[in-house]
């Protein structure tokens, strides 16, 4: 197995505050990572760290055995990391297929000099693919601001997954989503699992996190207190101690239970 | 749950070809019947106004109303294209012809600095550093007493000082037109450049780049996050917007045959924000729509004196309240559900 990601003693200091303190784990092809703790554990800013947006005080982040510490946030695109944000951002006066299109066109390597004047049918055909995969083709000319919350979270998915990312970032997917609503998040992850995809997914809704997971990283102050299957999570003392507390701890011991 | 969509069918909601082609098609035989119907000097003069207005109104909307950047130096890059055209046909005899592109050339320069100068800015920081450096500009060339030329017994500045530029010649309409006819050449070159202007800016707006700007506007941190590069395309908004706003600050010169620091008021920077924010910003037809409408306006209300100031105060206020999305808004399509 070859690792897509790897971070290496990432730290990221704000004055004499450690927002990440020295972390390190990596990300195996067709993984799905999800990294959980209290707010301002860090799990954010580890982000956008290592998705450019903000230099990394110390350590290194490879990308497909490429450093990209240095790198530029919309540089890290074109190298295959797609970031899906954790409010539902969106170009709100652009259409559903103009929003596609945007990661399509713009997070190439090499763009080819025709692709900034001119948007073929070929374009409009990937957009729509990608929008087909989240369900979202019937939406195809609809203005994005008129367009409810999930249906914009389905939408930035589409957007990043237009460019066949190697990696997929996604923050807070089912953050104030109903059941039902987080229900469809976790089939469509499913799905783009089932087809190769690796993610890396902050979540605070534990359950939706448990299902989703092959591996969960709890953070603290900055801290990585915890790495292993999401089954160990709730048998880990410090975890329980430090964020999950007693209840929620049976309650995801017992969701692990009938999962087997 | 999904229907097939033919990949044609997904269109920009606010791009219709064919209104565009009727309404623009209706537009130039307007244009260019008008001044044989009523061959009144005064009206092809006003129409020499309305173009370059068009011409520099619809090149802001590019930086103004697609990118979100809020730029007041459109008339600073007018002047700078204006003045760099008169000074070469002053100075080294360039044709005013040739300086028309140069001065295009020279702006599209300055804008980039402007650019630069606004990259770490945002919202109205950028407002006031544009509005800043257009002020220091007339400053500057109001100011300016250094003798640089003798032309008789008196001193000219190197950029006309207080006085302004003259004496730099014009586009020889007259030689080649007959007296009578001159004014028809400036018409039909102030035309061309607004046509061209508009031209660009269509193509602009509903190109990939134009879409990349739009983004920028709507989210700028979600943009970079899709591959954008924001300092690549902020600094090809403020070129791009440039060269033709430039080129129409050439041809004022040559229509006026002369050029001075007045174009640089805050009065006339204003009396354009309006133009494109009653047209509808970020709109096309935008910057047709409210140049036409408030040259009509103030044509109106010449006779009022000091109550047109007033006058056009409360014409931008009742708009900004009944029609937000400016005259352009009240014909929108409703966007196509699916």
């Amino acid at each position: 197995m070859t690792a897509i990601l790897e971070c290496r003693s990432v730290t990221k200091s704000f004055g004499a505050l450690r927002a990440v303190n020295d972390i390190t784990f990596s990300v195996q092809r067709n993984e799905v990572l999800g990294i959980t703790g209290p707010n301002g554990a860090g799990k954010t800013t580890l982000f956008e760290v290592v998705s450019g947006f903000s230099r990394a005080s110390s350590g290194t982040v490879h990308l497909g055995g490429e450093d990209i510490t240095e790198l530029a946030p919309h540089v890290i695109c074109s190298r295959g990391m797609m970031r899906v944000f954790q409010s539902a951002a969106a170009f709100d006066t652009l259409t559903a297929w103009q929003n596609v299109y945007i990661g399509h066109a713009f997070s190439r390597r090499h763009p080819p000099l025709m692709s900034l004047l001119r948007i073929t049918r070929e374009d409009r055909a990937s957009c729509l693919e990608a929008l087909e995969r989240v369900g979202l083709a019937h939406r195809a000319n609809t203005r994005v601001a008129e367009l409810p919350v999930l249906e914009r979270k389905f939408l930035m998915i589409a957007s990043a997954l237009v460019s066949n990312p190697s990696i997929l970032m996604l923050d807070e997917p089912v953050g104030g989503l109903t059941q039902d609503e987080i229900d469809q998040v976790f089939d469509l992850l499913t799905s783009l699992r089932k087809n190769g995809a690796t993610i890396v997914v902050i979540e605070h809704v534990m359950r939706f996190m448990v299902k989703i997971a092959d591996r969960v990283m709890v953070m603290h102050h900055g801290e990585m207190i915890f790495d292993g299957e999401p089954g160990r999570l709730a048998r880990d003392e410090t975890v329980r101690s430090i964020y999950l507390g007693e209840k929620e701890a049976s309650r995801i011991a017992g969701a692990e239970e009938r999962k087997r | 749950m999904t229907m097939p969509i033919d990949p044609d069918l997904m269109r920009d909601p606010d791009q219709n070809k064919r209104r565009d082609l009727t309404i623009a098609a209706a537009a130039i035989v307007v244009c260019v019947v008008l001044p044989f119907v009523f061959p009144n000097r005064y009206l092809i003069g006003q129409g020499v106004t309305l173009f370059l207005w068009v011409a520099v109104v619809s090149q802001w909307n590019l930086v103004f109303g697609v990118g979100g950047i809020f730029s007041l130096a459109q008339l600073a890059i007018f002047a700078v294209g204006g003045y760099s055209a008169a000074m070469l046909a002053l100075y080294l005899n360039v044709s005013l012809w040739f300086g028309m592109f140069l001065g295009g050339l020279v702006a599209t320069g300055f804008s980039l600095i402007v650019g630069l100068a606004c990259l770490r800015l945002s919202g109205a920081y950028v407002a006031l550093l544009t509005l800043a450096l257009a002020t220091a500009l007339q400053v500057l060339i109001i100011t300016d007493t250094t003798c640089f030329m003798r032309q008789g017994v008196t001193c000219m500045t190197f950029t006309g000082g207080s006085r302004g530029l003259s004496r730099f010649g014009d586009f020889g309409f007259t030689a080649m037109l007959g007296r009578a006819n001159a004014p028809l050449g400036n018409y039909f070159l102030a035309f061309a450049v607004a046509l061209a202007a508009m031209l660009f800016a269509y193509l602009v707006i509903y190109s990939p780049i134009g879409l990349a700007f739009r983004a920028i506007r709507d989210n700028k941190l979600y943009s970079i996050g899709r591959g954008i590069s924001s300092v690549r395309f902020q600094l090809l908004i403020f070129g791009a917007s440039a060269f033709f706003t430039g080129m129409a600050g050439a041809v004022f010169a040559g229509h006026y045959r002369a050029i001075g620091a007045n174009i640089l008021d805050t009065s006339l920077l204003l009396f354009l924000l309006s133009m494109m924010v009653i047209g509808g910003l970020g709109r096309f037809w935008g910057p047709l729509a409210g140049t036409t409408a408030l040259l009509l306006f103030d044509e109106a209300m010449k006779e009022l004196g000091e109550w047109r100031l007033a006058g056009l105060g409360a014409i931008l206020l009742l708009s900004v309240i009944f029609m937000p999305n400016g005259i352009v808004g009240l014909f929108r399509s409703r966007p196509a559900a699916r």
